[in-house]
């Protein structure tokens, strides 16, 4: 039974140390340099956007490749303390007279922070220098952004996984307590005062966590190296991000692990010193299943913050936001309806106990009258199941109702019918060829971007930047879904911006004023507002010419012409007129609608990817509780079997009887979580899809449900097997 | 050690009354106890099974608090004392030994002697504790773990905690309960000669003739209420009481006023 309370800290210290890695990896954001090996400093543009006025700690990363003036170098050059200065370029072609990064190298007799500060002096604001480790971000431009994200999902982790071992660990020693109960109630009648007791039950504690804990640093590493391997195979952590597990995290995720363990002592100890010096003089003893004020107050406060993230999440969370308060939501529903088992076991036992009787026969009626006088212990029992069943279902069907949601939004918003890609950039008379097609109402070219609305003042939706999205002149109307409220989106030439009515309205400004923007390579733009549209919720993009819009990002030119077929017309038949047309064309191909949500789908797959690695290692350490709580219930409860076999029953009856505790546990369990999950996930469906069933596809609840219950069956049946061999007079007489 | 002139009491029950349950279901294990015990006496408290003996020890322990009532433990009202109190009072002024389970089955047979003293914070005479374990005969397996010892062994290492804090008063519930006669004989006769020779309180519980016939006095119990006292007991006369207490004695004169009609006739 230590045994029991051994394994769950040495996971939850591994599962923690794993984080806090990938947590260091992030901050660290050290990225191996290649190319600029050879230079001590590397000038680069700063890719991080500091004026969007939200958190100075996370500003949003610029999507495009910032760029620095070519005449740089000169100014670099005539530094003193200078021996070479190179300049590079990553990606795409370089607009003229600009580079990518200028290599410094330092000369003899210099140390590199001098040279730096002076190098620093001579940069303007969108230019930073990079040395050491930080010199690979100049190169691989997605680092940067990878860097934020994995230390982003590593602080969502940690923070789940410490709720979720803290409550493991905690039903754990509560086991172990109410196991030695003999034991303790001896030491009390001899004269341990209560305290003494909770001290007892502290250190032990204390103790175990240090050897486990120590003992989860090789495995937290491996564990760490695994779960970052995942996520750069899935491409959420860019390739050259450098994996870095160094003794900080280590050492913060054994304080946080033994914390936790001392946490989850202090409520166990308190069960200890309560127990009664006359109960050492007791044969048996039936426990009540209440819940104690402390743990009350605990569990209410849960459910409370689970509910109201559920509420923020259905008003005020949009699109892909969804999971930063519906995620949390889960974990915390999922530990309140688990601190609330004993409550709910009671109700479920007492449900289930006429068809159990019915049809269980003798073996049914024990089944249940172990289940009711022995309520706290299938609590214990229970709430590990709870737990399990809440996240796995709750995260994947949350997640699989938002994306089936923005699916849907993105398919409103996506008014074309094929598309055109020229992988080398655009001829620009192939848009105008396109249009003459008569089966075609309109075909415009497509850039995307993002940017931030500088002049007049402007918040833009939780600081993520504003969509741009660069048309063609022609065909605007026809390949996007707004309707044009004034002016004419024919007007897109050159420096012009078309922006929605109600923003417009909201920045105070009409057409025929000028709106600046910076742009996502961090230059800034006066555009001239030429057209006022609607669009449908959750657009937000602004309008802008696409040869201007292209300018401005990595590629440099437009790559895409998007079509939409004219009325009458089926996508087969514009498919196939596009291809004709540009069959003669090297490197330009047409692809229907289904390409674009080809990839939209691979884009969503690879954000959810995160969850799914949440909800396995969430889910896996809920799997070990579940086993571990049951194997030593059952290993505790050897002399009971032994009686009951003394009493008449077979070795098969008293296995059948355990077969249907496991039964009422699983199905009961499964039950309460299913309920959990649903207080988020149909709130959430109805919002967002507008029906009370939510999307996904039923066998993963089907395969959850099934394994849970497999898993609970097992965890009791086989340690019973094991309980029940030898001759139950031997076992009936044993001592604990 | 006793006064010369006045006997003292070690423990004084007043009044004593525990109930169990609501009021509907309500059982009364003590009914309105009232008693002493002398210091340096060995009790033998006496009845049939639910008489409330085993509540009888458990209240003047210290080990529950009765509904209502006073216990003076060495001149200290236990009624007047919380749980921590409590506690420390029966670490440092009573012994216990009970049927089984006495020992912490992890700790050796020195260990297990010591615990009380060192969950008082003080530290054990080595001395004192030899001396004691030779005197229960089991100086040689002091670092042995319980279950390495028979079930007589391990009472008598019971009864050598009970003696190291050199308490006032000791209390055994049915002691000799597991074990087989010549062994109880052994323990018995250990638990006469502490109460006669170091002038030890003995309170023992006991439903064995036998063993009760070791102690000064055998009070008796029945339905939660004492039912006579004997001094000086042996163990017919100790019998021969039992089976006139409480119901027994209805069925005894409706038996003896048969036998006495149809003798007359």
């Amino acid at each position: 039974m230590f045994l029991a309370a051994f394994l769950a800290m040495f996971f939850a210290a591994a599962i923690v140390m794993a984080c806090g890695g990938l947590i260091e990896t992030g901050v660290r954001t050290a990225v191996v340099p290649q190319q600029v090996q050879s230079a001590d400093i590397v000038v680069a543009g700063d890719q991080e956007y500091h004026d969007a006025g939200g958190d100075e700690d996370e500003p949003p990363i610029l999507p495009e490749r910032v760029r620095v003036d070519a005449g740089l170098e000169q100014t670099l050059a005539a530094l003193p303390g200078v021996s070479e200065v190179t300049s590079f370029v990553f990606e795409g072609d370089a607009p003229p007279g600009t580079v990518d990064a200028f290599g410094v190298t330092v000369a003899d007799g210099t140390s590199v922070t001098e040279l730096r500060s002076r190098v620093d002096a001579a940069l303007d604001s969108t230019t930073v220098s990079l040395i050491g480790d930080e010199r690979g971000r100049a190169e691989l431009r997605g680092t940067v952004g990878s860097g934020v994200t994995v230390m982003a999902l590593a602080g969502v982790f940690t923070a789940f996984a410490l709720l979720v071992s803290v409550f493991g660990v905690a039903s754990m020693l509560a086991l172990s307590i109410t196991q030695r109960q003999r034991d303790m109630a001896l030491l009390r009648a001899i004269g341990a005062t209560p305290g003494q007791l909770r001290q007892l039950i502290l250190r032990e504690t204390l103790l175990l966590s240090i050897v486990a804990t120590v003992a989860a640093i090789i495995p937290g590493q491996l564990l760490g190296r695994f779960v970052y391997g995942l996520l750069t195979a899935r491409g959420i952590a860019a390739e050259g991000l450098a994996f870095h597990q160094g003794w900080i995290p280590t050492v913060a995720a054994m304080a946080v692990a033994i914390f936790a363990a001392v946490a989850g002592a202090a409520s166990a100890g308190r069960r200890a010193s309560q127990i009664k010096p006359t109960q050492a003089l007791a044969e048996a003893s039936v426990d009540g299943g209440r819940v104690g004020p402390g743990r009350l107050i605990l569990a209410l406060v849960l459910l409370g913050g689970g509910g109201a993230m559920t509420l923020v999440t259905v008003t005020v969370m949009s699109g892909p936001l969804m999971p930063a308060t519906g995620a949390p939501a889960v974990v915390l529903l999922a530990i309140g309806f688990a601190l609330f088992a004993p409550v709910l076991t009671k109700i479920t036992t007492f449900i289930v106990q006429w068809p159990v009787r019915a049809w269980g026969g003798i073996t049914g009626q024990l089944a249940v009258l172990n289940a009711r006088g022995r309520s706290s212990r299938v609590a214990t029992v229970m709430a590990p199941v709870i737990l399990l069943t809440t996240v796995a279902t709750g995260l994947l069907y949350l997640q699989s109702t938002s994306d089936e949601a923005d699916r849907q939004e993105y398919a409103t918003s996506l008014v074309a019918d094929a598309v055109v890609t020229a992988d080398d950039g655009l001829d620009p008379d192939l848009v105008d060829r396109i249009n003459a097609l008569p089966d075609v109402e309109g075909a415009a070219e497509h850039v995307e971007s993002l940017g931030f609305i500088e002049s007049p003042e402007d918040s833009s939706p939780s600081n993520e930047g504003w969509n741009l999205r660069g048309v063609s002149d022609t065909g605007a109307e026809a390949t996007t879904p707004v309707s044009v409220f004034d002016g004419d989106l024919a007007d897109l030439r050159q420096d012009t911006i078309a922006i929605e009515q109600s923003h417009a309205d909201a920045l105070s400004v009409e057409r025929g004023d000028t709106i600046t923007i910076r742009l996502g390579d961090n230059t800034t733009l006066d555009a001239r507002l030429v057209a006022l549209f609607t669009a449908p919720e959750g657009y937000d993009t602004l309008l802008l010419p696409a040869d201007t819009l292209a300018a401005h990002t990595t590629e440099g030119v437009a790559t895409r012409i998007l079509v939409t077929a004219a009325e009458g017309t089926s996508e087969e038949q514009l498919l196939a007129e596009l291809s004709d047309l540009v069959a003669s064309d090297a490197g330009v191909t047409a692809s229907g609608r289904d390409v674009l949500f080809a990839e939209f789908d691979a884009q969503k797959l690879t954000a959810n990817f995160a969850i799914y690695i949440m909800v396995l290692m969430i889910a896996g350490y809920s799997a070990i509780t579940v086993i571990n709580t049951l194997a030593s219930s059952m290993v505790a409860r050897r002399r009971e079997f032994g009686l009951q076999r003394l009493a008449g029953s077979t070795r098969a009856q008293v296995m059948k009887m355990i077969a249907i505790e496991g039964g009422i546990v699983a199905v009961s369990g499964v039950a309460i979580g299913t309920l959990a999950a649903a207080v988020i996930v149909v709130p959430v469906s109805v919002e967002r899809l507008g029906s009370v069933i939510p999307a996904g596809p039923p066998w993963v609840y089907l395969v959850t449900v099934a394994l849970t219950v497999l898993l609970t069956l097992g965890a009791m049946l086989l340690p019973a097997w094991r309980a029940t061999r030898g001759r139950p007079a031997e076992a009936a007489l044993a001592v604990d | 050690m006793n006064n010369s002139g006045e006997d003292t009491d070690a423990v004084r029950l007043t009044a004593v009354r525990k109930t169990y349950g609501r009021r509907q279901n309500e059982v009364v294990a003590l009914d309105n106890v009232t008693t002493r015990f002398r210091t340096g006496s060995f009790t033998a408290i006496m009845g049939p099974s639910g008489s409330g003996k085993s509540t009888l020890l458990q209240a003047a322990a210290g080990l529950d608090q009765p509904t209502s009532g006073s216990v003076l433990l060495d001149g200290h009202e236990l009624s007047d004392l919380d749980e921590t109190e409590l506690t420390m009072l029966r670490r440092d002024r009573i012994g216990f030994v009970f049927q089984s389970f006495n020992l912490l089955p992890v700790l050796t047979v020195q260990q297990n002697v010591t615990l009380p003293l060192r969950l008082a914070g003080r530290k054990p005479d080595s001395r004192r504790v030899s001396e004691i374990l030779s005197q229960v005969g089991l100086a040689k397996r002091h670092n042995n773990r319980p279950s390495e010892l028979s079930g007589g062994q391990q009472q008598r290492v019971a009864i050598a905690r009970a003696l190291v804090t050199d308490p006032a008063v000791i209390f055994a519930d049915e002691p000799t309960g597991s074990l087989d006669t010549h062994t109880a004989r052994d323990i018995l006769a250990l638990l006469r000669q502490s109460a006669v020779s170091a002038g030890q309180t003995i309170v023992m519980v006991t439903h064995d003739p036998v063993a009760a016939s070791y102690a000064d006095r055998v009070l008796f119990i029945a339905d939660g209420r004492l039912a006579g006292e004997l001094q000086s007991p042996t163990p017919e006369t100790v019998a021969e009481r039992m089976t006139q207490l409480g119901a027994y004695v209805d069925e005894r004169s409706a038996v003896n006023t048969e036998q006495s009609s149809a003798g007359r006739r």
